[in-house]
């Protein structure tokens, strides 16, 4: 009986030092590192949707060129993702968003807006914003 | 062969070994970059930019409060801080702003933007059982989804609460600082929106980069020190008593 739980507890006791051996000696997947290669490979291919000002300036130097207020902002944070624009170059492919709540979006007056000039809901009530300032100005 | 020659030969092959061994050296130091995202508080107003942005780059829908980065406003009452000061919390993760119709009680408002901190010492990558979780050399954090199996131990893991189960593709997704854009050579889709550069992303070993710079002349503070994961986003202007 005694010589039987000694047995069983040593073969116990083998099993579990040939998993670490498996282990520390290169069988484990995080010292292979292989699929972490493959996902690289997989994670590095995907579609940007969002191009860059650079690509943008190709084409509208002249709108950028004389652009006082809103030179630091990028094109893409008021006109959306621009891949398809790049491709295509037509006006569909781009948002043109000239409602009253695409300006509100930053200039609306609410609490903890001190680095931007900001307005109140009542500023010119009803008439667009791009009747009286030019975003591009 | 002469006294001097032998002399002169082992001269000239010490030195061209210390040679090798200093350009060796300098060619080490050029390949080490390591990414790190520095957040200015003061100059965030809340627009969402980033939220939207970073839903449409990476396939988040856009109607769930799930999302890889997300804006915390907090509305504080002015007071020495105390465990009893009263403060007012609205997160943003979805496409509706709830920061321009809400009612904020107090007059010290501020805005968070929280993304995956991208720890040099994750506890994600620690608890995964299946090592789908890694670092890039670069110092990224990523997701290998095709070996992940959803189990959600990151998430709970996670002091950030940065991470989460996408809804549609079952396995466990997060911030990747972009990395199909940052690979070559652009930003990442919420620093390239952000209308007021609250948001500034770069090499930090890269002496002329803009975040050298910031973390040069600034004192920046991490989320949570104490946890001990090292984050490699970096804050400038936290009240860190309110920010959890």
């Amino acid at each position: 009986m005694k010589s039987k739980t000694i047995i069983l507890s040593l073969a116990f006791a083998a099993i579990v030092y040939l998993v670490l051996f498996t282990y520390v000696f290169g069988v484990s997947p995080y010292i292979k590192q292989e699929s972490m290669a493959t996902w690289l490979a997989i994670e590095g291919s995907k579609e940007q949707k969002y191009s860059d000002t650079k690509i943008c300036l190709e084409c509208h130097y002249d709108t950028y060129k004389g652009m006082k207020n809103h030179s630091s902002v990028n094109c893409e944070a008021c006109h959306g993702s621009g891949k398809e624009h790049t491709l295509r170059r037509s006006e569909e492919s781009i948002k043109i968003e000239r409602s009253r709540n695409a300006c509100l979006k930053c200039h609306l007056d609410i609490p903890g807006r001190s680095v931007i000039d900001t307005v109140n809901e009542s500023h010119n009530q009803g008439i667009l914003c791009v009747v009286c300032h030019n975003p591009h100005e | 062969m002469k006294r001097r020659d032998f002399i002169k030969g082992v001269i000239g092959l010490i030195f061209a070994f210390q040679m090798s061994k200093a350009i060796c050296k300098e060619n080490e130091k050029k390949s080490e970059s390591s990414f790190v995202m520095v957040i200015d508080i003061n100059k965030c107003i809340g627009c969402g930019n980033c939220v939207i942005a970073c839903k449409t780059e990476n396939e988040v829908p856009l109607d769930i409060p799930l999302a890889r980065t997300w804006i915390e406003g907090y509305s504080v009452e002015e007071r020495i801080p105390t465990f009893e000061s009263k403060v007012q919390k609205i997160v943003m993760n979805t496409d509706k702003n709830p920061f321009l119709d809400a009612d904020w009680k107090y007059p010290k408002t501020f805005f968070v933007p929280k993304l995956c901190n991208h720890c040099a010492n994750a506890p994600c990558v620690n608890v995964c059982p299946v090592y789908a979780r890694f670092y890039t050399k670069e110092g990224v954090v990523l997701v290998d989804k095709e070996t992940c199996i959803g189990c959600k131990y990151c998430i709970v893991a996670c002091p950030y609460g940065a991470t989460f189960l996408h809804p549609e593709q079952k396995v466990t997704d997060k911030c990747t600082f972009c990395y199909h854009r940052i690979k070559d050579g652009l930003e990442p889709a919420c620093v390239l929106v952000c209308p007021t550069g609250a948001r500034v992303f770069g090499d930090v070993n890269d002496e002329g980069s803009e975040v050298h710079k910031l973390i040069k002349e600034n004192k920046v503070t991490v989320l949570k020190p104490e946890e001990g994961t090292f984050p490699r986003v970096l804050y400038i202007g936290l009240d860190s008593y309110i920010v959890e």
